[in-house]
């Protein structure tokens, strides 16, 4: 292709990191907020309870309790699903599962047929109902747009990103091989050098997010399920055939011997589920079920699950999960690591903040193609046509998409709680705003759009706290006070978001005053004029 | 040379000052700046058939890669060490967890490499070598005389 492999992978990198930057930018930005998925949600719904901590008694009386209160179920004899209560430390199973969040302890429930009830730990009768909460896509909705983006289907969303993050893990590879000096470009930063500068920010950010990038595009694609799979000997799984269920009845073995033995092998504290089921021609089985938010939580249910025969307490089942071989556990490895399920608040952060630097690594790599090229041609007069329409789209999509975002916290506040569909309202209006943005950025000068649209993202980021505190009560008075720094943290990172934007848009407005364009920018003149003529 | 390949040149030499430049600095400045069709492709004398070389060698990366991967994957699933047992065979797997792995470096070759000729026909070749060799190492193929 090129006289060299590096000048080969240098020109491989530079396309596909223009072609793909958007969307792994957007994929980007709304992934790191799908980490707080679950505080987004929290925050969405204001109706929500503060969280307060419940001790809870040990789990065999808790059983035995939601027993009782089983047995008096006439339904619950085709099988039935305790959950018990967690203190809310770990991250849920979001929108498949609506029993969780984290930072928000869940009470014991029952499940059976169609009917789910909330007990109390300690006498075993029904919890009143939460208040009903407001029709909203919460922060489940940013996870969605991130795999699967929106207006398409979900097939057409997951490939579409699978594709880009082939492209993005091709543009990061290539990345790398052209970057021989990796470790010096790491303390390399030249500012106001124009090309050169933006070129050390993108190495900046590159390397300082690499291993995380590395990470999360594999793992991506993983998750994706679009990987190349081998033609030959690929032996499908097959689902195991369906069997009928007998009724079933309060186990006749004793309950807390069958903990004690779960506990010793799942861990204390890391029971999550006990279900009871009658296969027809089998004794009947009470599985337990490792806690959500381990190392293998959803889609491993198999293995990470004990049964016990209900009626003599044995174990029947050691599960796969333990002593699996390593490509299982690689697969879960990268599922969790992809998730983030493990983490806790300190990780946590980091994933997101992470997310948020290979954003940015991806905008100042963008931002370079367009300032190489017009510093190559912009001197000799206008640049070209489709220069123009990348750099407007550049501006339009780095700080339109952020403007975007907010407009859809905007949204959960302000539209009516009784309108129809409200939860896709919140999601068109993300999408109309950015369409606006990008309108905007098409329009006005460049230099100018960049100044004002920083300041309405600075704005719209920043007025989201106040406009909380206008309209609920749970605004960071109320949230500080409680001590439920998880929700207060959405304000605050809000607010950090706004102050960010603020002053990238103060530094931009500075440097456009202090320069002949800048000038320029301030007093439209017949220069502007001339330079459309030339521009046309 | 126009002014702009001047500019050019002086965008060659970046901050470096007059005095500061090497010889083989100042040839390079004195070269002309020529299209961008015959720079980067020798064998490009147009730009449509520099374009038409670029689309070629992408479609070349996209087939040879999917066809050269799953071949590969196919001898990692007869070499690998762990159970195939259904219902979790554990070397397809392993097989497909790796094969990002395996096609990122393909086609950055593909891209590579000098000759289309070769970015077409290698990753063919490669493929068939692969299922001939998973096929000689499955149970039932060529090591034991019967069919896949």
């Amino acid at each position: 292709m090129k006289e060299t492999f590096r000048q080969s992978m240098a020109w491989f990198h530079t396309w596909t990191g223009l072609v793909t930057g958007w969307l792994l930018f957007f994929v980007f930005l709304t992934g790191s907020a799908a980490y707080f998925k679950d505080d987004l949600t929290r925050w969405m719904k204001p109706e929500l309870p503060l969280p307060v901590q419940v001790s809870h008694p040990p789990i065999a009386g808790m059983v035995e309790r939601a027993h009782a209160f089983l047995a008096r179920q006439p339904e619950a004899a085709a099988g039935w699903t305790i959950q018990l209560p967690t203190d809310g430390d770990r991250v849920g199973c979001g929108a498949n599962c609506s029993r969780m969040l984290r930072g928000y302890p869940s009470p014991l429930r029952v499940q059976w047929a169609d009917h789910t009830e909330s007990l109390d730990s300690q006498t075993g009768e029904p919890l009143p109902p939460l208040p009903p909460t407001r029709d909203t896509g919460g922060g489940d909705r940013f996870e969605d747009l991130h795999f699967r983006l929106h207006y398409v289907t979900r097939d057409t969303g997951t490939f579409i990103v699978a594709l880009v993050a082939m492209l993005g893990l091709l543009a990061v590879v290539s990345g790398i091989i052209v970057h021989r000096r990796i470790f010096a470009d790491f303390f390399t930063f030249r500012p106001g050098k124009g090309q050169r500068s933006w070129l050390d920010a993108h190495n900046v950010f590159g390397v300082m997010t690499l291993p995380f990038v590395l990470m999360i595009l594999y793992s991506g694609l993983v998750e994706q399920g679009y990987m190349p799979k081998p033609l030959v000997r690929a032996a499908p799984i097959a689902a195991p055939p369906a069997a009928g269920h007998l009724p079933v009845t309060v186990p006749k073995a004793a309950i807390g011997p069958i903990i004690a033995r779960a506990e010793a092998v799942l861990g204390v504290g890391e029971l999550g589920e006990i279900e009871l089921e009658h296969p027809a021609g089998e004794a009947p089985l009470l599985r337990i079920t490792r806690r959500w938010g381990t190392e293998y939580p959803f889609s491993s249910r198999s293995g990470s699950e004990l049964v016990f025969d209900a009626d003599s307490g044995d174990l029947l089942d050691q599960p796969f999960t333990f002593g699996q071989p390593p490509p299982h556990k690689a697969r879960w490895w990268l599922a969790g690591a992809h998730f983030a399920w493990f983490a806790g608040d300190g990780l946590r952060w980091l994933f997101f903040l992470s997310g948020l630097l290979g954003a940015i690594m991806i905008a100042t790599g963008l931002i370079l193609w367009t300032v190489k090229r017009r510093e190559r041609l912009g001197r000799r007069g206008a640049a070209p046509a489709h220069l123009e329409a990348i750099e407007r789209l550049n501006l339009g999509v780095m700080v339109g998409l952020p403007i975007g975002m907010a407009a859809c916290l905007w949204a959960n506040r302000l539209l009516p709680l009784t309108l129809a569909d409200r939860a896709d309202w919140e999601t068109d209006l993300l999408f109309l705003t950015w369409l606006w943005v990008l309108a905007w950025a098409l329009l006005r000068p460049l230099a100018r759009g960049w100044v004002e649209l920083t300041a309405l993202a600075a704005g719209a980021f920043a007025a989201l706290p106040v406009v909380n505190a206008l309209t609920t009560d749970r605004h960071l008075g109320v949230t500080v006070a409680h001590g439920d720094w998880r929700l207060a943290a959405v304000d605050l990172t809000l607010l950090a978001l706004g102050l960010a934007f603020a002053l990238l848009g103060w530094r931009l407005a500075r440097r456009g005053a202090g320069s002949e364009a800048g000038r320029r920018w301030a007093r439209p003149g017949p220069e502007d004029a001339r330079d459309e003529a030339a521009a046309t | 040379m126009s002014q702009g390949d001047m500019r050019r040149g002086d965008m060659r030499r970046g901050d470096m000052g007059q005095g500061d430049m090497s010889r083989s600095d100042k040839r390079r400045r004195d070269l002309p700046v020529v299209d961008k069709a015959r720079t980067d492709g020798p064998r490009c004398p147009t730009l449509l058939a520099y374009r038409l070389a670029v689309t070629s060698r992408i479609l070349a990366a996209i087939v040879g890669s999917f066809l050269l991967t799953p071949a590969l994957q196919a001898v990692l699933i007869e070499t690998m060490p762990f159970s195939e047992a259904p219902p979790f065979p554990q070397n397809s797997l392993g097989a497909s967890l790796l094969g990002f792995a395996i096609q990122v470096p393909i086609v950055l070759w593909i891209i590579h490499v000098p000759s289309l000729v070769r970015a077409w026909t290698w990753p063919l070749l490669a493929t068939v070598l692969a299922y001939g060799l998973a096929w000689g190492l499955m149970p039932g193929g060529l090591a034991t005389g019967g069919l896949p």
